[in-house]
């Protein structure tokens, strides 16, 4: 069984918490365990964060979520007409470095792909669409 | 006194669009030339990238000023997030204030 949710909003830094909620309470519904919860729910803040900092910048737009639950997998896909940017040409941050040589960037794109298990990007018709998607943790562990 | 220990606590979501009144309490503690800090996160519940960016900033310039950061207290899932990125090496963290700052003293 397939259960879909969606989501649109202002894409607006003060409107994250907004999306944090509205996914957490649509995961929670279904049953979804707490740490699959918070990881895709990380993947979700991380990117939608980028959209809106980098991919509208100075512009407004909106951010529209598509929230996908199967009884042993989550997707989500996130919409936006923002810049075109494609997180998977993202150079992985050096986790290894020492202080002076940590770099402050690229931490929310590796953060993105710990937490998922698959990551798809397009860009079709002026808009970026990046799915995510995430294996469910065994019952009762989630 | 600058050699002081200055406890920082913070509390909730710690995102993007958070972050930012944590950077602004931790650069005015720095700026009044507090150069040892111990950042209390046992009431943080979340943090994203956007918070680790802050703490990363925060522990260069106490580096800088040859003073001492300690985090202590973090809950589960924040903990995940510093052993994702590698944020656990590079901090000194603890359980609790009182062990951070003995750690500090020792």
């Amino acid at each position: 069984m397939k259960t879909c949710f969606h989501f649109s909003t202002k894409a607006d830094i003060e409107n994250l918490p907004q999306i944090a909620g509205w996914l957490e309470e649509t995961l929670a519904g279904a049953g979804v365990g707490e740490k699959d919860q918070f990881e895709i729910g990380l993947a979700v803040d991380e990117a939608c964060s980028n959209i809106i900092l980098y991919g509208y910048a100075d512009r407004s737009g909106t951010i529209d979520i598509e929230s996908c639950i199967r009884d042993d997998e989550l997707t989500v896909t996130i919409e936006d007409a923002g810049k075109p940017f494609n997180p998977l040409e993202v150079t992985p941050p050096v986790l290894d470095a020492d202080i002076d040589h940590r770099k402050i960037g690229g931490l929310g794109v590796h953060l993105i792909r710990s937490v998922t298990d698959d990551l798809f990007y397009e860009y079709r018709d002026g808009k970026n669409i990046l799915t995510l998607v995430k294996v469910r943790g065994a019952v009762g562990c989630g | 006194m600058q050699d002081e220990i200055t406890t920082l606590a913070f509390s909730g979501r710690i995102d993007a669009s958070s972050s930012t009144g944590m950077e602004e309490d931790l650069v005015r503690v720095m700026d009044e030339g507090h150069r040892h800090i111990i950042v209390d996160l046992s009431g943080v519940e979340y943090m994203s990238s956007a918070g680790l960016r802050v703490l990363l900033a925060t522990l260069k310039r106490i580096k800088a000023m040859k003073g001492e950061l300690r985090l202590c207290g973090l809950q589960p899932f924040v903990r995940e997030v510093f052993d994702m990125t590698g944020f656990s090496k590079l901090f000194t963290i603890t359980e609790t204030v009182s062990e951070a700052e003995n750690s500090i003293r020792a």
